[in-house]
């Protein structure tokens, strides 16, 4: 039903499981997905990757992406740089650029901070998206969502 | 279940819409959800049901005739959709009938009846995004004539 699914990733375990979930969707419905992940980069003198780990993340994700399209899923991998606050927009105007039909992400990424429910990414893409936005809790009920509402139907 | 909670506005009507949709495209029931509160009085005080039982009918009522044109909607779009009728704090009627259902997804919109320009978004998406035990989509209403305006 979702013919392109822009999904977020950073490598960050949210993340890995909006990437299961989105993995699962498009293969239910044919999906093309749309993989983005956005560098921020520090301004300033010194400037360089917010992420120290930069370089793993990007090897991680593209990993992750291949693993996508050797399940037999459409999918590809864009990676793209933006001074920080920037990713939401980034993400946004891919959705729009590849007529998304959905965007997919986790609830935060890296940040540190505790208790923070929703990361100020997937805020900012709640607000800027043009089409549906579709966030995966950062549970393990959350990724076997797909199969529990699968069995209930089944049940039911 | 594909659970699409409503409140009858513009953003929550975009979600049904989606919320139909999705649940024809994978085969599973769909669910609309309205959740109504009791009328409360000064200081948040509840209103004694025995002394002013007509306000609390106007709420429930309300609640209903949401979910009864919600239906209406479906049905006339050839789709056949579940009603459910919950009572208390909206975000937590929500979640509680996604946990009880075992809904595999929850759609709602951006915002309910507030005021888009003043608030990122809705208090009640912000709570139920924050305590759903599913993946939430949440749905902007857009302007008609727009690419994602629902059909």
């Amino acid at each position: 039903m979702f013919g392109t699914i822009v999904l977020a990733v950073d490598g960050s375990r949210p993340s890995d499981r909006a990437l299961d979930y989105a993995g699962r969707l498009a293969k239910e419905s044919g999906s093309r997905i749309v993989a983005i992940h956005v560098k921020e980069i520090m301004a300033g003198r010194a400037a360089g990757p917010v992420h120290v780990d930069e370089d793993q993340i990007l090897e991680k994700v593209r990993g992750q992406i291949k693993q996508l399209s050797d399940d037999g899923i459409k999918a590809e991998l864009q990676v793209t740089s933006t001074m920080t606050g920037g990713p939401a927009h980034v993400i946004a105007d891919v959705a729009a650029k590849e007529s998304a039909d959905v965007i997919v992400t986790g609830t935060r990424g890296h940040t540190a901070l505790a208790g923070v429910f929703l990361g100020s990414v997937a805020q900012r893409l709640l607000h800027l998206a043009g089409c549906p936005v579709l966030v995966v809790p950062d549970t393990a009920a959350g990724g076997d969502a797909a199969a529990a509402s699968r069995e209930a139907a089944a049940v039911s | 279940m594909i659970l699409i909670a409503t409140d009858g506005s513009a953003p929550a009507r975009a979600a049904e819409a989606l919320g139909l949709e999705l649940a024809r495209a994978r085969g599973t029931t769909a669910g609309f959800v309205c959740v109504w509160a009791p009328l409360r009085g000064s200081f948040g005080m509840p209103l004694p049901e025995m002394l002013d039982p007509e306000f609390l009918d106007a709420e429930r009522t309300w609640a209903e005739e949401t979910l009864a044109a919600a239906a209406g909607r479906a049905a006339a779009a050839g789709l056949e959709a579940e009603t459910i009728i919950a009572k208390g704090p909206a975000v937590q009627g929500v979640c509680d009938t996604a946990k009880r259902r075992r809904a595999g997804m929850v759609v709602i919109g951006s915002h309910g009846w507030g005021a888009m320009m003043s608030l990122i978004f809705g208090s009640t998406t912000l709570g139920v995004l924050q305590h759903a035990p599913c993946p939430v989509v949440v749905v902007r209403d857009h302007p008609a004539g727009s690419a994602e305006a629902p059909a």
